[in-house]
């Protein structure tokens, strides 16, 4: 039950702050693109105040679109996953659109390299236009910015027993998941498990 | 004794009185003149950044104003900041960005600006696929580059302008089209630095003189061509003593209006690089044009050999002919 009222309170395109890891990294504003119940993450894009160096594989949403106080940079590449647990406490600061996100994850996957493609007057947005240009400050910026991110979230990996554990107690109280494909191998190993330990106490 | 301030007591601030207060001000302050002293030691004058003298209060009253306040910046690092540590980077950022808005631009920015539309003309783009990352290889193409800015004929700053234009157009757009053709896919970044190092070296009072005024000193520009007019010693020998001999009579400023003439500057820039208005340059182009024409008469040789006379005295000038057509 803990992880549907998590995610009832998530919806795409949110703007929140994802929680610093004490002596780790520092906290981030993100922008939320999917969200997965099950495992209680989110998958979060990456947001900087560094507008006046945005890159062509950044969005630059304005104020009126995101509804924040200031102009905001959506760091196309730069998207990966996190717990809710450390975006929940967090107040939603901003809603950018499922559409807008929706588009700009079609347009990285689409255009690996080069200028994203996006309709900006569709989105009253504008993609940037800094030159990307190896080891000037804005790489480096960048560079901090990406080492940073990847401290903050992580790859999932679904045939991880971490992921069993979690998936497992995350929804142990919610049965109608074990019966769907997608649910894994070791989590159902533990429901059996714990289903005999009932039998036996019984 | 002061007490140390923390994240809390800044974000305690800024929500009793809804944006940066008294202790903002000293964190950026601080910032602030940290970064005037890394400036000061740097010999950057105040007015490189629009200040009148360095002033850490000013500093701090601009980037509360214009980064903090009119951007919003206060609110963003509100709502991301926990300790103050990270608050202190993002404010740096700030002050950082405050100085990079109000740099007033440097003669790189200004060849740049007018070099940069020149090479996009021709396809080129900033990008630049595997420039600028350090290497060797970058550090060869900017050497390479800066050897050819050296090697470009440059106008002559006669102290009107600080910042008055370097090159002409059409030397320029001669730069753009060799560094397209030799290194299509450097990155602006090489070429800034090109510039950089180029411009390092250069002067702005150095006159056409000093630049260098033999074959030789503009070969890596002129070259191929350049040298056309000279078919065999002898007759180079009395060429050059002829071209000598009008470019005597011209003096420095008709040579300079020939030179710039020939590398298809403007009237205004002509104006600007004899710091004089419009109709006085034209007045000047006109003189010098009769003073030609008055110096070939007097040569009595017949048109092939007063033509070769003129393409020596181009070639003196750092002007090359190829084909009848006028080459830098």
């Amino acid at each position: 039950m803990k992880n549907r009222s998590i995610s009832q309170d998530f919806t795409v395109g949110q703007v929140r702050k994802l929680d610093s890891i004490k002596g780790i990294a520092s906290a981030r504003l993100v922008a939320i693109a999917e969200i997965d119940p099950l495992d209680a993450t989110c998958l979060v894009f990456l947001l900087s105040n560094s507008t006046d160096a945005a890159t062509p594989r950044d969005v630059v949403i304005p104020q009126k679109i995101s509804k924040l106080s200031y102009e905001i940079a959506l760091m196309g590449d730069y998207l990966s996953r996190a717990d809710q647990g450390r975006l929940i406490n967090n107040p939603v600061l901003g809603e950018l659109g499922r559409d807008l996100i929706e588009a700009v994850r079609k347009a990285v996957v689409d255009s690996p390299f080069g200028r994203l493609n996006i309709d900006e007057t569709q989105f009253s947005i504008e993609v940037g236009s800094y030159p990307a240009q190896k080891y000037d400050s804005v790489w480096n910026f960048r560079d901090a910015e990406a080492l940073n991110f990847e401290l903050l979230t992580f790859v999932r990996n679904k045939i991880s027993i971490d992921y069993a554990v979690k998936f497992y107690q995350l929804n142990v109280e919610n049965q109608k998941v074990f019966s769907e494909p997608e649910v894994p191998f070791d989590a159902l190993r533990f429901r059996s498990l714990s289903s005999e330990r009932i039998e036996v106490a019984a | 004794m002061t007490s140390k301030v923390t994240w809390d007591d800044l974000r305690v601030e800024f929500e009793e009185i809804g944006g940066p207060g008294e202790l903002w001000r000293a964190e950026i302050k601080k910032i602030c003149q940290y970064r005037i002293k890394q400036k000061m030691n740097l010999r950057l004058s105040a007015e490189l950044f629009g200040f009148v003298d360095w002033d850490a209060d000013d500093l701090a009253q601009t980037v509360i104003t214009e980064r903090l306040l009119a951007r919003g910046q206060a609110r963003f690092i509100f709502d991301t900041v926990e300790d103050i540590d990270h608050a202190r980077k993002l404010l740096s950022n700030e002050v950082s960005f405050t100085l990079e808005d109000r740099r007033v631009p440097n003669q790189v920015d200004n060849v740049m600006s007018n070099l940069e539309p020149k090479l996009r003309e021709l396809g080129w783009s900033p990008e630049g696929i595997g420039a600028g990352n350090n290497s060797e290889e970058d550090a060869r193409r900017i050497t390479e580059i800066a050897r050819q800015i050296l090697n470009l004929k440059r106008l002559r700053n006669r102290g009107q302008q600080r910042l008055s234009p370097l090159f002409a157009g059409e030397t320029l757009a001669g730069l753009a089209e060799q560094i397209v053709k030799e290194h299509p896919q450097v990155s602006a970044y090489v070429i800034q630095q090109a510039l950089r190092t180029a411009l390092a070296k250069i002067s702005p009072r150095v006159s056409m003189e000093a630049v260098g005024n033999t074959q030789e000193d503009f070969g890596a520009v002129a070259g191929r061509g350049a040298l056309k007019w000279v078919d065999d010693l002898d007759s180079a020998e009395g060429l050059s003593a002829d071209a000598a001999r009008i470019l005597e009579v011209l003096g420095s400023e008709g040579s300079e209006i020939s030179f710039l003439i020939a590398s298809g500057a403007s009237q205004n820039e002509i104006a600007g690089v004899l710091g004089v208005s419009r109709p006085t340059a034209v007045k000047r182009i006109e003189q010098t044009e009769e003073l030609l024409i008055k110096e070939f008469k007097s040569i009595g040789f017949d048109d092939d050999h007063k033509l070769r006379i003129l393409g020596e005295v181009f070639s003196v000038l750092g002007v090359g002919i190829s084909d009848g057509e006028i080459i830098k």
